[in-house]
């Protein structure tokens, strides 16, 4: 078929349909128009109906009413309106009687309620009286009791009395005792003071030598003393090869106690490393320094704002500085006693700070979880480090403060490298609680410590680079010693009933490294021995946390604090 | 929903829209029941413009709203009026009422020009399509009984169901329409919405018709002169894809003609159609015999799928 049809075709059948709607289309208008009309028109037959219907009813209605109002008797009111008096009359009589039943009945409510009233108050009555009873057998069973009880008082008291007279038999009879003892000491004394003068003696003939000796050329080691100079600064030079034969004591006896030497509880407590002074520091802000032989007070340094939680000496003890709670450090001159720097840049308290070997900077710790080197030429902050826990202690560990150690509250250790500021290593598994102090050993050979060579067991001696051991001390109650080579815990102490004093209790080796001191929360002070890592002793003195315990240089003389206001100089 | 090709929709829309105008008076031998003593010298009269593709059935509705309020214009009756007894009739021949209402026309009303048998336009009664309503004696033995809406509705589907099945052998795409498919394709029939209803009689029914011929076509004649209605399925792809309209009618008045291998044949260019012995309408208009019978059955198909030709 081709297009041409199809299109024929469609177009046909299109035509047709058109056509036929043509044809429709007209008829549309017409049907709704014609619908709409019908619509109307229904609409409007059905009003007219409904308006008619209205009509007719309304028209009967009234016809209705009119044969009514005809029909109407005035008689038949009348005889209505009387009806309707009586029978309101009636209404309000009955009314009345009502009324007057409601108000009897009213009345017996009242009643009955006044009666239950009573009846419940007649049984409380009764409970009282009978609690009251119970109460008061109970009583009387309670003072029958206190009676037994005093009798049974009076005997114990009888023999608590004759136990008191027993007790002061046995005073009298330790008295003395005592006495003998004194007696003893003192004829040790005269003992000593007669040893003593022999010294003396011995040692202005060794002067004479001496200037006979000087007439002759210097031997080297002599130049070489001379050449270091200010050796005479360094007490603990002469002292240390004097008591080289000597090793450090256990300390035994306290010679002296300074009770109160400040108004509250002392924080810290350090030895001037000639041994003569003590220096110790508390809640009252105030530095004191003693004298460590008769104990007199030599400095009262103050100008801290805060507590002083750290007093370290220089090492030619010319200096000594504090750390406060105020954020500072604070130095002080020995020799006129007076302030000669206040660093102030921490934003924490300064928990510890230490001179470096030549005290040319000090080295400081704070709870900011900083530590910061200071320049005492300038006085001001050189370097700052931060770390990621704030450091309870810290250590140098050579005399220019190039590297140090620090301890810290996250129980590690760490090593710093101060010209960087990096942290070279942590040492970490040590402890498992804070660290509250570090020390650096002095020489733990068992060779004659005379070995050393003089000049640098002198300059150096609290930082000595032949001193490779590390005591670190921590809240879990142990102490470790460290080799600083390795890194690597030697030896560990620890003691039934040791218990740090304080966040910040420090503990310390003796002068020739073979003991470690440290003071317990119990007051009790303990003493290792190095060598077999067991308790050497432990001593009594204090009551409260021990803060500070610290040997003098020579290792004869010990020193300790208590929080509790007492200082004790052992020997 | 597929988009509705716009060059198929011009004849489906013209089928679609096509309307009839209806003049509907009240039987004479109701109107006393209904309008009582007052009945008036004019029968009452009610116009209706109704879709060709529509149900005589669905105008009911409208047609009882007028006549109660005639009988409500006429006092003091209670109404009277049941639906289902409701039926129409054109010069005294009830109408079946589930014819579509086009093919009522053309059945009825369509004649030959007096005189000449080819002229095109088919002279016929003249509009509006006079008819009666009659509410009683509901002649049971001409009609299918109960002409409700909702009996319509299924009787359309049905038809629906049954043009598919000779379409494709078989209803499944219908009955696997969903329901609110189902529903969209009746109120897209009542209310003569054109979309509505091809969204879904397209989409699910004529999708694929394009690429396969239909098995059978559903084609129903009807014939005036004798009454008659003949339903043949018409096996399209036996008979080919160009068989025309009239040589369907041929095949299915004379299927065994067929069977001898001598089909009548339809002279198609013969425009007058002087041998045709049917004059074919379809919508009110005639369709030339030869209108290819696949085209048809795509475009000019009533709602029900169905062609309904009338033979002249």
């Amino acid at each position: 078929m081709s297009v041409d049809t199809e299109y024929q075709w469609q177009v046909g059948l299109e035509r047709g349909l058109c056509q036929r709607d043509e044809a429709v289309e007209g008829f549309e208008a017409l049907v709704v128009s014609y619908n709409t009309l019908l619509h109307h028109t229904l609409q409007l037959e059905g009003d007219y109906a409904h308006l008619n219907d209205t009509h007719t009813t309304l028209r009967t209605e009234h016809a209705k009413l009119a044969d009514v109002g005809a029909a109407a008797n005035l008689d038949a009111f009348v005889a209505a309106q009387k009806r309707i008096a009586e029978l309101e009359w009636q209404v309000t009589t009955l009314k009345d009687e009502r009324s007057d039943l409601y108000k009897a009945q009213g009345q017996h409510a009242q009643r009955l309620l006044s009666l239950t009233d009573d009846v419940r108050r007649r049984e409380e009555q009764v409970r009282d009286l009978e609690t009251s009873a119970k109460a008061t057998a109970t009583q009387m069973a309670k003072l029958q009791q206190s009676v037994d009880d005093y009798f049974y008082v009076l005997r114990e008291k009888d023999g608590t009395i004759q136990d008191e007279m027993t007790a002061l038999q046995l005073e009298l009879v330790t008295k003395e005792e005592k006495l003998k003892r004194v007696e003893q000491e003192n004829s040790q004394l005269v003992e000593r003071w007669l040893r003593k003068m022999n010294e003396e003696a011995e040692r202005m003939n060794d002067t004479n030598r001496q200037l006979e000796a000087e007439r002759r050329p210097p031997p080297s080691v002599d130049q070489l003393n001379e050449c270091l100079g200010d050796e005479n600064y360094f007490g603990l030079g002469r002292r240390t090869s004097d008591t080289n034969q000597a090793p450090s004591k256990v300390p035994s006896i306290v010679y002296k106690e300074l009770e109160n030497p400040h108004h509250g509880e002392i924080h810290t407590l350090h030895v001037s490393h000639d041994g003569t002074m003590v220096a110790t520091g508390g809640q009252d802000r105030r530095v004191k320094v003693f004298d460590s032989r008769s104990g007199n007070l030599k400095y009262t340094l103050s100008g801290c704002l805060q507590s002083v939680l750290h007093v370290w000496f220089s090492p030619t003890d010319d200096l000594i500085l504090a750390t406060s709670s105020d954020n500072a450090i604070r130095v002080w001159a020995l020799d006129t006693g007076r302030i000669q720097h206040t660093l102030t840049g921490h934003i924490g308290k300064v928990v510890s700070a230490k001179f470096d070997g030549e005290a040319r900077k000090i080295i400081s710790v704070s709870h900011d979880r900083t530590i910061k080197s200071w320049d005492l030429y300038r006085g001001y902050c050189s370097k700052t480090i931060f770390s990621i826990s704030s450091c309870n202690d810290l250590c140098l560990m050579d005399p220019q403060g190039t590297t140090i150690l620090s301890g810290h509250v996250d129980n590690v250790l760490r090593v710093w490298d101060m010209q960087s500021g990096n942290c070279v290593r942590e040492v970490t598994g040590l402890h498992d609680a804070p660290i509250t102090s570090l020390a650096i050993a002095p020489a733990m050979t068992d060779s004659p410590p005379s070995l050393i060579p003089p000049i640098l067991s002198a300059a150096f001696i609290p930082y000595s680079v032949d001193h490779t051991h590390l005591l670190t001390n921590a809240k879990d109650g142990t102490l470790h010693i460290l080799d600083l080579n390795t890194f690597e815990s030697v030896g560990v102490l620890r003691a039934e009933g040791y218990r740090p004093g304080s966040n910040w209790a420090r503990a310390a080796f003796s002068a020739d490294g073979h003991l470690v001191a440290a003071g317990s929360a119990d007051g009790v002070l303990f003493i290792w021995n190095t060598r077999t890592f067991e308790v050497q002793a432990r001593v009594k003195e204090h009551t409260s946390p021990v803060c500070a315990a610290f040997w003098d240089a020579s290792g004869q003389h010990f020193f300790s604090a208590e929080k509790d206001q007492l200082v004790c100089f052992w020997e | 929903m597929p988009k509705l090709p716009t060059d198929e929709d011009r004849f489906r829309k013209l089928v679609w829209h096509g309307k009839l105008p209806i003049q509907i008076s009240l039987a004479k031998e109701d109107r006393a029941a209904l309008l009582g003593r007052a009945s008036p010298s004019s029968p009452p009269v009610y116009y209706v413009m109704a879709h060709r593709c529509s149900y005589l059935s669905l105008i009911t509705d409208d047609v009882k709203a007028w006549l109660e309020a005639l009988e409500r214009a006429a006092p003091d009756r209670p109404s009277s009026i049941k639906p289902t007894q409701v039926w129409y009739a054109f010069n005294g021949a009830p109408l079946k009422w589930h014819y579509p209402i086009g093919l009522l026309y053309d059945l009825h009303s369509i004649r030959h020009p007096p005189g000449t048998v080819s002229a095109k336009p088919i002279c016929t009664t003249k509009l509006p399509w006079t008819i009666t309503v009659h509410l009683t004696n509901f002649p049971a033995d001409r009609l299918l009984r109960n002409p409700s809406r909702d009996t319509t509705h299924h009787y359309f589907m049905a038809q629906y169901k049954e043009a598919e099945f000779m379409r494709a052998g078989s209803t499944k795409r219908v009955m696997n329409l969903p329901r609110e498919d189902q529903d969209r394709l009746w109120a897209g029939l009542t209310t003569a919405e054109f979309e509505t209803f091809w969204a879904v009689n397209h989409g699910a029914v004529n999708a694929d018709d394009k690429d396969e011929l239909p098995r059978h076509v559903a084609i129903r004649l009807y014939s005036r002169t004798d009454s008659a209605v003949v339903q043949v399925p018409l096996p399209l792809a036996e008979l080919g894809s160009r068989t025309t309209v009239g040589e369907a009618i041929a095949y299915a008045l004379r299927p065994e003609q067929f069977a001898t291998g001598h089909p009548p044949k339809f002279r198609p260019e013969d425009e007058s159609d002087q041998d045709a012995p049917y004059m074919v309408v379809l919508h009110g208009i005639v369709v030339s015999s030869t209108t290819p019978l696949l085209w048809l059955t795509r475009n000019l198909c009533y709602p029900d799928n169905f062609l309904h030709v009338v033979l002249l």
